[in-house]
């Protein structure tokens, strides 16, 4: 069977309001073949990343597939894509089924975006691409150090070592809006969640922003030359929940605009990188008494606060490549999405340049 | 004085002297004054008097000690009247109001030594007596005497009642009385009411009596004989005779750590978050725990941040108010605390947890024995099946005399009653190839603490292991001997199962399979809120477990960032709670603090099974019902 059939099959179903209770229904990701197998289809539709039982991560493109990585048999592999359309960062469990592990660190391989060619990195969690993709970040929770590989150049690296003494769970949440400087989250000796400034230039952390409650938990996002803190309550915090942009570089963390503001503690999951005129965030619409979550879009112009999913239980919100996904009940749900998913399945697009580079990479 | 300027202060008085005059048939020449007094004062003056007066009336009667028994032509005798003129003033205002108008239950409270005088309390009885001369005569009787010759003319009863709280009988008795713990506040007026009119009451209140002073010669068997719940009970009871405001408030109190104490909930739902907070005291009584509960419901946010200090988890944890909420509901037995945060494989923990539960084991847990706890339990697990061979972890060293390497299993930390115990195995293979002596000993030390330079290093084998790195699935470690690392023994091995079977071969020696095997528990797969509620319901000691993502578990804690991300996080679901007609579910991950159970959605259950399942080898669902 040809490929580009076998790729992707996105409906979208009508987002419609009847009145002003209204039912909001997401048009559900479904794929020829099996959902479970994806691991990336990018924004264009033109590269899909899935694995097998056998345990091997195969990429296809509309004219072949080929077996990027094998590894024993259930293995897993998550596969994300730069912003920049650059790189692809995969992660492999090997022991994903025999080893329950929240902290053992995963396999992290680097691949130029459409390539076969993969790099071992490390050994590690939570990897993230920044700044234009040139740079590649993972966290190493046994030795709480968090280290930084250049792309290009693999000779360029940096690490830190975090604070944190009261979490084993603690994964921190990392920007790099600059070659010299990582804006990172750590907890103090008492739990309370902060932002350290490392630069690189110095070597030297300063801590710009501490919580006033160990209740707390903060998120950094950073996208546009602007950079999103969301700060929420977490259990029975009455704290509340705050997204705050900076224009960077700033002088000090109070030059912020507070774009949202809510009584409730939301669940966050900051989504800054689909568009440069929102973000977006699972919102708590529930009560004080009961957390029920949906996924809401701010307007960072008006700050208009819009909810886009009806779920009430909404746990998960990511941008695959250009694509706003969310889950329930076993299916992922499109918010949002660029690409005109219509025209995936048609064999009619013509390749990009990128699948040009794909294809001589082969 | 502050209490005399209170309200009550002078109520209670006020109370005392209607009792007294109405009572005691007090004649106005015997308090006669010469000056106006208020209320307050004048009764002050009376105590005086009264006390003078009893002082005065005791020392004639006192030396005149009369045998009932043998008094010849005894028409009569009845108590003196300055004697219940004093123990109407002396005594303690609840054990009045329990007499009321009973004359048998003034008497059982009388002989439990419930009353005292001015004098203190009683150990002979003041009466006035009657003989066939007619002549009104005073003496002083000896207490059981006095009670032996009372009961055989009225209160035939309160005989039968001293022999049923006879030393004897006393446990039998009080197994046999329904302590009733009230639901609301009209259903506990009645009961307080119940126990004013029951014969029994006064008894009850001398044993109470009893347990509280640290010098009573019957206090250690009471403490033997009368559970915890009775005890304390009893205490509330006796403690709140005249007031069923007081006795209710505890009852009528919803929070967990009260029913703790009231033994109306098992002391382990409370003690270890307690003795955590207090430090780890040894000494940990009820007062300890009083306060503890009076913490936890004056400050419920002090849970969220105390509680689990060196058993680490994830963190912050719950508050008081919420843990409260979910333990009131909860079954799962905890008699023990467990150390997720030294567990890389959150396997291991739940299946310890589930383990414990139906065992009911009681674990003395400490902050360094703990992750070996864990292990010790999933390592027995699959010995119980005899599936040596099956284990994963194993000691390698090279057998001299065969010249080849042998290897043999081993089970992680220090088990003193256990072969296979890492330390004892080390030991008996220096001993058996190395030419150790017989009792060579194996101590197991993190790289931190093993220091070569200092003495007690210097001699002896030492396992050392990596404090930094040393997890489960990876283990650094080295077997030092006399200050000579031996290269030729190795630690070989993975500790790694399936929680739930990924192919239909290995379906045995999934954790799940050995738990049924060996501990006998029956498991029915959960597919629905409906199916869950009811099995919790309707099994005693049912309780659920299951694999979901972390992402859809704790999404306060973790993202997903990609399409089918996930970290498989294993649970347990022990109890549930109806809430703004929402059904929350009682849960610990195998990351949360063992006494720290959240309230979580079915929704986040049936997301986070449900896309474990989409990545499960065999699609399985992986949420089932326990039950013995």
């Amino acid at each position: 069977m040809d490929l580009k059939n076998s790729i992707v099959l996105i409906f979208f179903s009508m987002i419609y309001f009847a009145d002003s209770d209204a039912k909001i229904v997401l048009p559900e990701l479904i794929t020829k073949q099996s959902t479970n197998n994806l691991r990336l289809i990018t924004q264009n539709g033109k590269f899909t990343y899935y694995q097998k039982k056998s345990g091997s991560l195969y990429f296809s493109t509309n004219y072949k597939v080929s077996e990027l990585i094998k590894g024993q048999a259930d293995t897993q592999y998550t596969v994300i894509a730069g912003d920049e359309h650059k790189k692809i960062i995969i992660s492999q469990d090997e022991n994903f089924h025999n080893y329950f592990s929240l902290r053992n660190p995963e396999n992290i391989f680097l691949a130029d975006y459409g390539s076969l060619t993969l790099h071992k990195i490390g050994k590690g969690l939570s990897p993230r691409l920044h700044l234009q993709d040139t740079w590649l970040s993972y966290y190493q929770p046994s030795s709480q150090i968090l280290t930084f590989e250049n792309t290009v150049n693999s000779a360029l690296k940096f690490s830190i070592r975090l604070n944190n003494k009261m979490n084993p769970y603690f994964i921190p949440d990392v920007v790099m809006p600059y070659e010299n400087t990582v804006y990172y989250t750590d907890l103090s000796d008492t739990a309370n969640p902060g932002i350290v400034e490392y630069r690189r230039s110095t070597h030297k952390t300063a801590l710009i922003y501490q919580a006033k409650t160990p209740l707390m938990k903060l998120e950094l996002c950073y996208s546009h030359s602007s950079l999103f803190l969301i700060e929420m309550g977490i259990n029975s915090s009455t704290v509340g929940s705050t997204i705050s942009q900076y224009d960077l570089p700033f002088k000090t963390l109070q030059d912020k605009s507070i774009i949202y503001n809510s009584a409730l503690n939301d669940l966050g999951h900051l989504v800054c990188n689909y568009s440069k005129d929102s973000v977006y965030f699972i919102k708590n619409v529930g009560t004080a008494n009961i957390s029920l979550y949906d996924i809401a879009e701010v307007n960072l112009d008006t700050k208009k606060l819009s909810i886009l999913s009806d779920f009430k239980n909404s746990t998960s919100l990511f941008n695959m490549d250009g694509t706003l996904l969310t889950f329930d009940n076993g299916s992922y749900f499109i918010l949002k999405g660029k690409a005109d998913f219509k025209t995936i399945d048609s064999l009619k697009s013509t390749p990009s340049k990128l699948e040009d580079k794909a294809k001589n990479n082969e | 004085m502050k209490l005399k300027t209170s309200q009550q202060f002078y109520l209670k008085r006020l109370n005392k002297l209607i009792l007294f005059l109405c009572l005691s048939g007090l004649s106005a020449k015997a308090f006669s004054v010469d000056e106006p007094y208020g209320i307050i004062e004048s009764f002050e003056k009376l105590i005086s008097i009264h006390k003078t007066q009893y002082s005065a009336s005791e020392k004639l009667i006192v030396n005149n000690i009369q045998i009932l028994s043998t008094v010849s032509n005894l028409k009569e005798f009845w108590l003196e009247e300055n004697f219940v003129r004093s123990l109407l003033i002396s005594s303690d205002d609840k054990y009045l109001s329990l007499v009321k108008d009973d004359e048998c239950k003034f008497f059982s409270a009388l002989e439990n030594n419930l009353f005292k005088t001015a004098s203190g309390s009683i150990s002979s009885i003041p009466i006035s007596f009657k003989d066939t001369t007619g002549i009104t005569k005073k003496a002083s009787v000896p207490f059981l005497d006095f009670f032996n010759e009372l009961y055989k003319k009225k209160c035939f009863n309160n005989k039968e009642f001293s022999t049923l709280f006879s030393l004897t009988n006393v446990s039998k008795t009080i197994n046999g009385i329904k302590f009733s713990i009230p639901k609301n506040q009209k259903e506990c007026s009645v009961i307080h009411n119940e126990w004013l009119l029951n014969s029994y009451t006064p008894y009850l209140c001398q044993i109470h009596n009893n347990l509280i002073n640290q010098n009573s010669s019957s206090r250690e068997f009471y403490r033997k004989k009368i559970s915890i719940f009775q005890r304390t009970y009893i205490n509330n009871l006796c403690s709140h005779l005249n007031s069923a405001e007081l006795f209710c408030k505890n009852y009528l109190k919803e929070d967990i750590w009260n029913k703790v104490i009231n033994g109306e909930a098992p002391s382990y739902k409370m003690s270890y978050k307690c003795r955590n907070l207090f430090g780890d005291k040894e000494v940990f009584g009820k007062n300890e725990e009083a306060a503890c509960a009076a913490k936890f419901t004056s400050t419920p946010e002090t849970c969220e941040i105390k509680g689990n200090r060196n058993f680490p988890s994830v963190f912050p944890l719950q508050s008081c108010d919420l843990i409260s909420q979910a333990l009131r509901n909860s079954k799962l037995v905890t008699d023990y605390h467990d150390c997720p945060g030294n567990i890389d494989n959150e396997m291991l923990t739940n299946i310890h947890r589930i383990i414990n539960h139906f065992d009911a084991t009681k674990i003395n847990s400490t902050p360094f024995s703990c992750s070996g706890d864990t292990n010790y339990s999933i390592a027995k697990l699959n010995f119980d099946v005899k599936n040596d061979e099956a284990w994963p972890l194993k000691i390698c060293f090279l057998n001299r005399i065969e010249n080849k390497e042998e290897c043999v299993p081993y089970i992680p930390g220090s088990h003193p009653k256990e072969d296979r115990s890492e330390d004892l195995v080390i030991a008996k293979i220096l001993y058996l190839h190395k030419g150790a002596p017989r009792k060579t000993t194996c101590k197991i030390v993190d790289s931190k603490t093993y220091n070569p330079i200092m003495s007690e290093f210097k001699l002896g084998c030492f396992i050392v292991y990596d404090s930094e790195s040393c997890k489960n699935l990876l283990c650094n470690k080295k077997v030092i001997w006399d200050e000579k690392v031996l290269t030729d023994i190795t630690f070989k091995g993975k500790a790694i199962y399936n929680y739930y079977s990924t192919t239909y071969l290995s379906e045995r020696f999934s954790l799940v399979s050995l738990l049924n095997e060996v501990k006998g528990t029956q498991a029915r797969s959960i597919k629905n809120l409906t199916d869950l509620l009811y099995f919790l319901d309707k099994n005693t000691g049912g309780i659920i477990h299951g694999v979901g993502c972390a992402e859809d578990l704790l999404p306060e804690y973790f993202y997903r960032t990609s399409i089918n991300a996930c970290h498989p996080l294993p649970f347990i679901i022990d109890g549930h709670v109806e809430k703004d007609d929402y059904s929350l579910l009682v849960f610990r991950s195998a990351i949360d603090d063992i006494h720290t159970p959240r309230l979580i959605m079915w929704h986040n259950i049936f997301s986070a099974v449900s896309a474990y399942q989409q990545l499960h080898p065999l699609n399985t669902w992986t949420l089932d019902g326990l039950k013995k």
